[in-house]
């Protein structure tokens, strides 16, 4: 299951949608919507937030992506998620995003049941294919309610 | 450009109380419509007294006070892990629970915590060249 793609799509990185960002996470920051106070600041343009990249949930599919991985929805909760960044992305990119499996480990539930724990990997590339920010996230399928 | 020590802490942000609106403005700028979100009869019939906030919510909010500190061109990295729900009429405190610096190095632990005392969300942040990029 390691190294599986769990899915890819490509995104530009829009000014409208870091306002929107910037203001859905209540950071008043002006780098985040005046192109000046971002230059200002050494960006080359607007940079995006550092958890800018969620926004990836209006290109993915969460139910398909859970059910590829032969989980069960309705147990499924994100535990953690960390990024690293090359550089911020910056209004004008197009990130290029693959998600694959990067570990799965079970361990036996406190009452019963498995755990059942993927970390996910996504590396985001610019047009150059540079990679911009990899993210990882860890989704916990809890164990099954024993009856 | 020259880089500035960052102050010893940055001071503690509060946010909130959390509405409703604030959750559904994070959905639609998120792409997340699970309706555990926004669904009130829904979040109900699963067993919730009410809505709660997406772990990312709060996530992006603790963010900010790491950029407000560091500098959003000098983080390496920022982690997050959700430990409890944020409802609706939540208050959160953002605030630096760890530090240690090495030279122009620095690497945190922050914390988004509600008005019980409760943990929301604890994040790890690793900044350096503050400012210097």
């Amino acid at each position: 299951m390691i190294g599986t793609l769990v899915d890819e799509y490509a995104f530009a990185v829009e000014e409208g949608k870091v306002m929107e960002f910037a203001r859905a996470i209540k950071d008043p920051a002006a780098r985040y919507v005046d192109a000046e106070a971002a230059r200002d600041e050494g960006f080359a343009a607007i940079p995006a937030p550092l958890t800018f990249t969620v926004i990836a949930g209006h290109h993915r599919d969460a139910a398909a992506a859970v059910a590829l991985l032969g989980l069960d929805i309705r147990r499924v909760v994100v535990g953690e998620v960390g990024w690293e960044y090359e550089r911020p992305p910056v209004v004008g990119d197009v990130l290029h995003g693959r998600r694959t499996v990067a570990d799965v480990q079970r361990k036996d539930g406190a009452r019963g049941g498995t755990m059942t724990f993927v970390t996910l990997a996504t590396e985001f590339r610019d047009a150059a294919e540079e990679v911009v920010v990899r993210q990882r996230e860890v989704l916990i399928e809890t164990a099954k309610a024993s009856s | 450009m020259s880089a500035p020590v960052p102050e010893p802490e940055p001071p503690e942000l509060t946010v909130g109380p959390i509405t409703r609106t604030d959750i559904v403005r994070f959905a639609g700028a998120g792409g997340d419509f699970n309706p555990l979100h926004h669904d009130e009869e829904y979040a109900r019939a699963a067993g919730f007294p009410s809505v709660f906030a997406m772990g990312q919510m709060q996530a992006g909010m603790l963010s900010r006070l790491a950029t407000d500190w560091l500098g959003l061109a000098a983080i390496e990295s920022y982690k997050v892990r959700f430990a409890a729900k944020v409802w609706p009429g939540d208050v959160l405190t953002l605030r630096v629970a760890e530090q240690e610096r090495d030279g122009d190095a620095v690497e945190a632990v922050l914390e988004a915590v509600r008005q019980d005392g409760e943990v929301a969300v604890r994040a790890w942040v690793r900044a350096k060249g503050m400012n210097d990029r």
